[in-house]
Order: structure tokens, then C-alpha cells, then sequence
């Protein structure tokens, strides 16, 4: 499709007083892809999910979702929308059937069947409260409420907060079918990195200085590489990251990591012109998780 | 016709008009708020006392002296002609005022006009009848409801009985305070009286003196719906209804009837009428005695009639002038004098306040009992609070660096409004322009 | 929007149970302490000091309706407000302006009983006691009071969905300032030429709490 664009960011500038957060962001997510928002604390990444979800106007730029502007969306759009906020937002003092009635008076579509799909699996009755039930329990709600919703698209905010591996398993499982089943466009953050293994299409990176990068997970995993130099091999002075070298760290155990987005005879050759022997060089398999330390740095 | 492009169309019809509606409410709330409150400290924190100017007839200089605040407590004793007294001198003036410093400093008895008086004959000629503006029944909150004293209580005090009366549509309707239930009999017995005496029911005005802290009892005087007056009384537990002389088309032009039961049973009160006319009710065979009272205003000043055996005065005014006059005992006038009352006005408080405020708004009762609202402008010197205002908001907008649209509201605002809107402009935060962000990317 | 009353109902339902049960043990003293005055004095001593003297055997309702106001409004909004729970409503496929003026006019339909509640027992106590035009001199005796209530009502709800403590606090001023207004005159009746201009500064209330709803809209939201 040509304007197959679920999310457009453009120019996106956005201050807090003096502190500029995000100075000319840029990207597309297209429809019917699941896009994972990955950075560090600091970057910028909650105040984007904000302005995503319509909870902060930008203070320049455009931001469209669903061809609207995220922080004017007209009621039609905002029925094609289902946000999970941090922490699983939810009305405390309605019961699991007050939640149902309530919002399926909201949206035409709604899916009773995938709501109880997913509320049956908790055993509890539809007369308990929310405000009686754990993180685990809560999130299963607040899934089965936007899954429900039948949205076209999803923007999930850190929705692997404070729940146990159980959870998090049973969160993600029924995301991934539910999404890859129904062609949804799904947008999510994640403290739980190696989560997004599983689940996403593509990846954007948030560095500090509004650094981005936009791939898919596939290029990004098959690209990105981690090199090792043992201990004994690393010469006195560390060689400077720069164009091939993406990053150089030094490990615990003295030994150093390097990442970089080429292949071993490029890097060897990188090395050699920095004067460092390669000969010791070896490449390590990576998780996103190690990928993602990699690529942001670790401070 | 021009052709609207859907570009520019878009964004007006999706630019929310709730956000500016939001602000403009908030700021205006903010705004009247101030505008009441602030000129309230203001005078809380810099007001400065005043004090009317009491106006006497001296029968001793054949005229008028007067006590005039100058401020800080410290009055003025002096004469129409300007001859300035010391405290004593003015009291040796009036001696029917000061009959008993009179008589402490051995000046009675005294000769005027070669009428001899002493303190007992100056004492049983005095008479004092006042009407203040928050007395009359239309200005006053009341409960159309009204304990009829037995006025042969056959004791030295009068007490209440245990029943009340209400005027309502076809009759004089008593109650029993004790179980708040209609008294039948007293009811039929009351109205029936009224009837064969050519009441016409509803009454247009009830006016009586409800206390039992007065020598006597007169009833009430009731004006019925055609303008007659009727005296109503209880007497031995019987009605005693007089049907008064009073013309009833003057009855109907009666506002206020002020019961008085003074002592010398003279006097039955004051009639006011709604053409400003205030008059004196004879108890004898109520006739009515006209007051000359030009110029008086009875929703903003007090009146006041002193009565001594040579030149009864009437006495009227407000906090921006007082009048007197006074007559021969017979009422007719003799001399009259207005003067200016020394107020706050020209004052450096008055002056700075009118330039600060441009305006204030009051939810006062203004010295009356039915708080009413009122808008009073300061006149031109109101521009230079708003001049000020203006900029500082002005100062404001280019600090924040605000878009014109934001800023034009907040500047109109504190321009119609000044330091008021200038608080509103500090405090709520100004309207954001949303159509920036809102419109469509220009095409390139 | 059935829906929105259907949310706020479940929401308010216990506090407005506690509301009701606090106006009836209100309305349980009131007629008691009038009652007992009625035992001590003569009825027609009372009947002087209401009418003449304006002893307001009411007074202890004054500030209930304030108090009830502010009940309401931190039970129907604090939770909505806490961790930013509003945003949930705010997502709902509707206008922000449509979904916080229902949210208000269900808070007010809720106060409104609540006030009529108040009324009604004032009526029937003084009724007891008094007559007719003693009743209808108290009611509008006690119509500031009930706009001081929608004041506070108002008034929380400007404040507490405010995001910024200043303006917050500037707010509560306003609210205050309103609320004070409200309680000018302790003569009965005092208001009965006052009220339209009053009951019109306390309906721009209404409108004004848009102001912080867009404010957390944009931007207050956690």
C-alpha cells in the first residue's frame, strides 16, 4: 500500500523549558508491522510515548496517527486506537464484568469472545474488583479490554512492568498471536528487551542527542555483530570507536568488546589501522538484549 | 466566490474551542474575583476613617452649627458663617441637645426668646424620630409574619402572646406559636372586625413594631389593597380597628410607615411615600404632617427629625452631603443648609485607588441588609492603572515569547480590565495557539 | 455517554451512600437541636428572635453544603487523576469538552440531590416549627450555602485536575474567593437580590475546569 503509514513522525521537536528532548525526530511505522521502541532511560523515550499516545502536544513537528494529529484525534480514530498505559491503568473500583460493560459500550466491534478468551484463564469471577487483583491479573484485564477493543492499531507502554515471567509469557503469547492473526500494527517499549526477540518486525533505537535508528529486528540481528579481544590481547590504549567500530567497551574481566555493523575482515582491518592486533579477535553470538547494550552503550 | 481550500478548512473546524473557552471563563472568574476582592484589602489595608457631620439649628445664634470630622478624630465645631468654636462652646449652642451639660455647668434655666426653659420642660419637648435607608420595609429581608401585643397588658410590661398574624388573601390569619397551627376563632374574630370597618383584602403594607422593649403598645397600620389605612389594635384580647382618614390615594402611594410608640403618644410615626415625601402621622386624629424634606433621597439617606419647643429640625443626608431644615413648631420651615460631608474622596488613598482599580466591582450590602452587586467606574484615572497593566502584559508576552494569537486575548483583557486582568493574565496560564501543530504540512 | 453515568454511578455509589447517610444524621440534629430550643424558650420568644433579632436556627447547615462539595469532588476526581487514570476516559472515542462536561454533570446531578436533600430536610424542620414564610425564608436563606457547595464542587475539580502546583494553587484561590462570596451576610434573606449574579459566577466554573482538562490532556498526564 502506498500510504500504509499506521504512525508518521516528522520534525517532531519537543522541549521542556530549556531542555530540548527531541530536536527534528523522523520515522514511520507501517501497517501491520510490529515496531518495538527500545533506548536507555533519559532519551526521551517516555516522552515520545506520550506524545504517541496523545497525552503531549509536541511543541513542534508533526505527529499522525492514524493520519491524525496524536493529540487531536477525532473520536472515530481514538475507537481505532488501543493504548496499555504504564503500570496497567484500570478503574479500580469496577468488577471484570463492570469493566466489560463499560467499555464495550464504546466500540461497536467489540470481541466478548476474545475478552472472556482471556479473562477465563484467570479463574476468577466476574464479580471480583480490579482493585482486589495482582499486576498479573490486572494486565490480563487491560490486554483482554483493547483486544477486545478490535484497534487497529496498538501502542502498549512498557506493558512488562512489575509482572512476573509467568505473566509477562502469558502477556506476550497472546500479543503476538493476536497481532500476527488479526494484521494489527502494534507500537511497544519494554524494560524486557529480550521479550522483543519474540515479538517485534522492527526496532527503533533512542540514543542521547536524538540519535535514531529504524530497522528491522532481522537486518539489525544479522547485522550487527559483537567482537571480543581477551585480556592479554588489549593493547594499553583502547581503540577509539568511529566509522566502522560502532562502540568499544571494556569488560569486567579486562578483556573488550567491540560492536560493529561489518564483518570480521573489515573490523580486523579497522583495528590493525588503529595499530591493535586483531589476531585474538572473536566473534560472540548475541541476544537483543546484548545487541541493544551494545548498540546504546552501557552508561 | 473564492473557492476554500480543504487545507485551510481542516484545521479551523478541528482546532478545539474548548481549550480558549476553558481560559476565557477561567480568566474572566479570576478577573471578577479580583475585582471584588482586591479594592476590599486595598481599603483593609489603607482605609482611612471617616465620620458624618452632625448639623444642629442653634436657636441661640439663629443658625446652623455643625460637628465636621477633619480626620485622625479630630473634629470641627463651627457655625454656617464659619465661626469655629471649641467643644463647649458649640454644646452651650444647642442646649435643648445639651440640656444636661447645661445643667451640669449651671446655665439652666435659660431665656430664649423670652420663653423660659428648664431641664424638665426641654427633657419632656424633645423628640426624636429617625428613618435610616436600611430600615425601610423594601430594603430590608422580612418574614411577612407578626406577634399582635395585647396593648392593655393590665401590667407594667408587655410580653408577647402565643399567637401570630399573617395578611393573606381574604383574611387576617392568626396562628398558635405553640403547635404552628391556624387559631380559627382569633382568625375569624380578627377578620371580621377588618370586614365591617371595609377592609379590602390583600393588604398592600403591615407595619407595626414587633418588640416588647417599648413603653406601650399602637398595633399595627395596616394599608389594604384600594390604599386606606387601618390601625389595628388588641385591646382586653378584643379587635380595636380604626379605619384612618388618610386618602387613599395617597395610602397607595405609601412605601414605609415607621410605628414610633413614643412616649408623648403625640406622634403615632413616619409615612414615607414613594414620591420621596416623608411625613409625621398625628396619633390624635392621624393627620398627616408633611416634613420639608427637598432633596432627600430614602434609599441613600438617613433622615432624622429633632423636636424642641422652639425650632424642630429635620436633619437628612448621605456620605456626600447633608441637609437640614428647620421649622417653626408648627412645622413650617424657617431656615434650611446644606453642606458638603468630608469624605475619602481627594484623598492620596482615594486618588491612588481610582488610579489603580479601574474599576470596582461590590457584592455589598451597602450599608443596607440585601447585598446587592455593583459595578462602579473610576473615570479617567482608571486609564493609568490600565496604561500600566498594559505594559507589563505587554512585558509578559515578549519574555515568553508568546504567538499573537495566544497573547491578543490576555492584552485585551487586561486592557478592558486592567490590574484585575493583569492578576488573571499571572495566574492562569495564557491560551496556547494549538493551530500550529494542528495544520497540515505545507505542500513542497 | 450512558455509558459515563453508568462509570461514575459505580465510582461514586459508595460515597454518595455516605453522603446520604451523613445529610440524614445532619437532618436527624438539625430538627433535634430546633426541637430542643423549642423546649427550653417559649415558642414565641423563638419566634421573635428568627424573625426580628434573625437568629437562624439553621446555621449549622452553612457549611455542609462546602463540605459535601468537596467530598464530591475529590471522590469523583482524585482517582481519576491519580497515576493519570483520567487518560483511560480521555481515550475514549468522544471529545475531551463532551467527556469532561458530562464527568461535571454527573458530578453536579449527584451534589444537586444531595443539596436537595439538604433543602428539603431545612423545609421540613423549620415547617415543623414555623410557619410558611419562615421556611421560604430560610430556603432562600440557605441557596448561597448550596451555591458555595457547587462552588467547592467546582472548584476541586479545577484544582485537583490542574498538573501544575501554581496553578493549582491559584485555582483553589479563585474557588476560595467564589466560596466566600458565598457566605457574605449572616442577615436571612440577604441574597434574595443578589443570587442570579452569584449562581452566574459559579456557573463559569463549570466551563473554566476545560481549561486544566486540556492541560492534563496535553501534558499533565504521568
Amino acid at each position: 500500500m502506498t500510504h500504509g503509514a499506521a504512525i508518521t513522525v516528522d520534525g517532531l521537536i519537543h522541549r521542556y523549558g530549556p531542555r530540548t528532548i527531541h530536536d527534528g525526530l523522523g520515522f514511520q511505522v507501517h501497517e501491520g508491522r510490529i515496531l518495538g521502541l527500545l533506548g536507555k532511560n533519559g532519551v526521551g523515550k517516555t516522552t515520545l510515548i506520550k506524545i504517541l499516545m496523545g497525552f503531549l502536544a509536541p511543541s513542534a513537528g508533526t505527529c499522525r496517527v492514524l493520519g491524525e494529529p496524536s493529540h487531536a484525534l477525532s473520536a472515530a480514530t481514538k475507537r481505532r486506537i488501543g493504548l496499555v498505559f504504564e503500570g496497567h491503568l484500570a478503574y479500580d473500583f469496577m468488577s471484570i464484568r463492570e469493566v466489560e460493560r463499560f467499555f464495550s459500550a464504546w466500540y461497536p466491534k467489540w470481541r466478548r469472545d476474545v475478552f472472556h478468551d482471556l479473562i477465563d484463564r484467570l479463574g476468577l469471577p466476574l464479580t471480583h474488583r480490579i482493585r482486589h487483583m495482582s499486576e498479573g491479573q490486572r494486565s490480563q484485564v487491560v490486554l483482554g479490554v483493547v483486544m477486545a477493543q478490535d484497534p487497529d492499531l496498538l501502542i502498549l507502554d512498557d506493558y512488562t512492568m512489575g509482572l512476573d515471567a509467568g505473566y509477562r509469557r502469558l502477556f506476550l503469547d497472546y500479543l503476538i498471536h493476536y497481532a500476527r492473526a488479526g494484521r494489527k500494527t502494534v507500537l511497544v517499549t519494554s524494560h524486557v528487551v529480550q521479550d522483543m526477540e519474540r515479538l517485534v518486525d522492527d526496532v527503533i533505537f533512542l540514543r542521547r542527542g536524538g540519535r535514531v535508528l529504524h530497522t528491522s529486528l532481522a537486518d539489525f540481528m544479522a547485522t550487527f555483530r559483537h567482537y571480543h579481544l581477551p585480556h592479554e590481547a588489549v593493547p594499553h590504549a583502547l581503540p577509539d570507536a568511529g566509522e566502522t567500530l560502532h562502540a568499544v567497551e571494556r569488560e569486567a574481566d579486562g578483556g573488550v568488546s567491540i560492536f560493529a555493523f561489518h564483518d570480521r575482515a573489515t573490523v580486523d582491518a579497522a583495528l590493525r589501522r588503529q595499530a591493535v592486533d586483531p589476531s585474538a579477535l572473536e566473534e560472540r553470538a548475541m541476544t537483543l538484549e546484548d545487541a541493544f547494550v551494545g548498540y546504546t552503550g552501557r552508561y | 466566490m473564492r473557492p476554500r481550500s480543504p487545507q485551510f478548512r481542516a484545521p479551523q473546524s478541528r482546532a478545539p474551542l474548548s481549550r480558549p473557552l476553558g481560559w476565557l471563563t477561567l480568566a474572566l472568574l479570576l478577573t471578577g474575583v479580583s475585582a471584588i476582592a482586591l479594592p476590599r484589602l486595598y481599603d483593609l489595608a489603607f482605609a482611612v476613617d471617616v465620620a458624618p457631620t452632625h448639623l444642629f439649628y442653634s436657636p441661640v445664634r439663629e443658625a446652623f452649627v455643625f460637628r465636621e470630622h477633619r480626620g485622625n478624630h479630630a473634629f470641627t465645631y463651627a457655625d454656617e458663617h464659619g465661626e469655629t468654636f471649641d467643644r463647649q462652646t458649640f454644646e452651650q449652642q444647642i442646649p435643648f441637645i445639651y440640656y444636661r451639660n447645661m445643667a451640669l455647668w449651671g446655665l439652666l434655666p435659660l431665656t430664649l426668646e423670652g420663653r423660659t426653659f428648664d431641664a424638665d420642660t426641654i427633657r419632656d419637648a424633645r423628640q426624636v424620630f429617625e428613618l435610616k435607608a436600611r430600615e425601610i420595609a423594601d430594603r430590608r429581608p422580612s418574614i411577612a409574619v407578626y406577634p399582635l401585643l395585647e396593648s392593655n397588658p393590665g401590667r407594667a410590661r408587655l410580653r408577647f402572646p402565643e399567637d401570630v398574624f399573617r395578611m393573606t388573601d381574604n383574611r387576617m390569619e392568626f396562628l398558635n406559636v405553640d403547635v404552628n397551627r391556624v387559631d380559627a376563632a382569633l382568625t375569624a374574630l380578627f377578620t371580621e372586625a377588618l370586614t365591617a370597618e371595609g377592609f379590602a383584602f390583600p393588604a398592600r403594607l403591615v407595619a407595626g413594631k414587633p418588640t416588647i422593649l417599648k413603653p406601650f403598645d399602637e398595633g399595627y397600620l395596616i394599608v389594604d389593597a384600594e390604599g386606606v389605612v387601618f390601625h389595628v389594635k388588641r385591646t382586653d384580647g378584643q379587635p380595636r380597628v380604626v379605619r384612618t382618614p388618610i386618602p387613599a390615594d395617597l395610602g397607595r402611594a405609601i412605601r414605609h410607615i415607621k410605628v414610633t410608640e413614643n412616649e408623648r403618644r403625640e406622634i403615632l410615626g413616619l409615612v414615607l411615600t414613594d414620591d420621596d415625601r416623608l411625613f409625621l402621622l398625628r396619633a390624635e386624629d392621624y393627620g398627616l404632617i408633611p416634613l420639608p424634606t427637598d432633596g432627600y433621597v430614602p434609599d441613600r439617606m438617613d433622615a432624622k427629625l429633632l423636636i424642641n419647643p422652639l425650632y424642630p429640625t429635620v436633619v437628612f443626608g448621605d456620605d456626600a452631603m447633608v441637609h437640614a431644615v428647620a421649622m417653626t413648631p408648627d412645622f413650617d420651615p424657617v431656615a434650611s443648609y446644606s453642606r458638603p460631608v468630608p469624605g475619602t474622596r481627594g484623598l492620596p488613598h482615594d486618588v491612588v485607588a481610582g488610579a489603580l482599580f479601574p474599576f470596582t466591582l461590590s457584592l455589598d450590602d451597602h450599608g443596607g441588609a440585601f447585598l446587592t452587586w455593583r459595578l462602579d467606574g473610576h473615570g479617567w484615572a482608571g486609564l493609568i492603572g490600565i496604561a500600566g497593566s498594559l505594559l507589563l502584559v505587554l512585558g509578559m508576552a515578549r519574555a515568553r515569547r508568546a504567538p499573537w494569537r495566544a497573547a491578543a486575548p490576555v492584552v485585551a483583557l487586561v486592557a478592558l480590565t486592567g490590574v484585575f486582568g493583569l492578576l488573571a493574565a499571572l495566574l492562569v496560564p495564557w491560551p496556547r495557539d494549538d493551530r500550529a501543530s494542528l495544520a497540515p504540512r505545507p505542500a513542497t | 455517554m450512558p455509558a459515563l453515568f453508568y462509570k461514575e454511578w459505580l465510582k461514586l455509589r459508595p460515597v454518595l451512600a455516605l453522603l446520604i447517610a451523613g445529610t440524614l444524621a445532619f437532618s436527624v440534629y438539625l430538627f433535634l437541636s430546633v426541637r430542643h430550643q423549642f423546649r427550653i424558650e417559649h415558642a414565641e420568644m423563638l419566634y421573635y428572635q428568627a424573625n426580628h433579632i434573625g437568629r437562624l436556627f439553621y446555621e449549622d447547615l452553612r457549611y455542609v453544603p462546602l463540605v459535601t462539595g468537596v467530598i464530591l469532588a475529590v471522590a469523583q476526581i482524585l482517582p481519576e487523576v491519580q497515576r493519570g487514570r483520567l487518560r483511560l476516559s480521555l481515550h475514549l472515542p468522544i471529545g475531551l469538552a463532551p467527556l469532561v462536561l458530562a464527568h461535571l454533570l454527573i458530578g453536579l446531578a449527584a451534589l444537586g440531590v444531595i443539596l436537595a436533600l439538604d433543602l428539603a430536610v431545612l423545609a421540613l424542620t423549620i415547617g415543623t416549627f414555623f410557619p410558611a414564610a419562615f421556611v421560604a425564608s430560610a430556603v432562600t436563606t440557605a441557596l448561597p450555602w448550596m451555591l458555595a457547595g457547587v462552588a467547592a464542587y467546582l472548584g476541586g475539580a479545577l484544582a485537583l485536575l490542574e498538573p501544575d502546583r501554581r496553578v493549582q494553587a491559584a485555582n483553589l484561590v479563585v474557588t476560595a474567593g467564589v466560596v466566600w462570596l458565598c457566605h457574605l451576610s449572616r442577615q436571612y434573606g440577604a441574597y434574595d437580590h443578589a443570587l442570579w449574579g452569584l449562581a452566574g459566577l459559579v456557573a463559569l466554573m463549570a466551563p473554566a475546569v476545560l481549561l486544566p482538562a486540556h492541560r492534563f490532556r496535553d501534558g499533565g498526564g504521568r
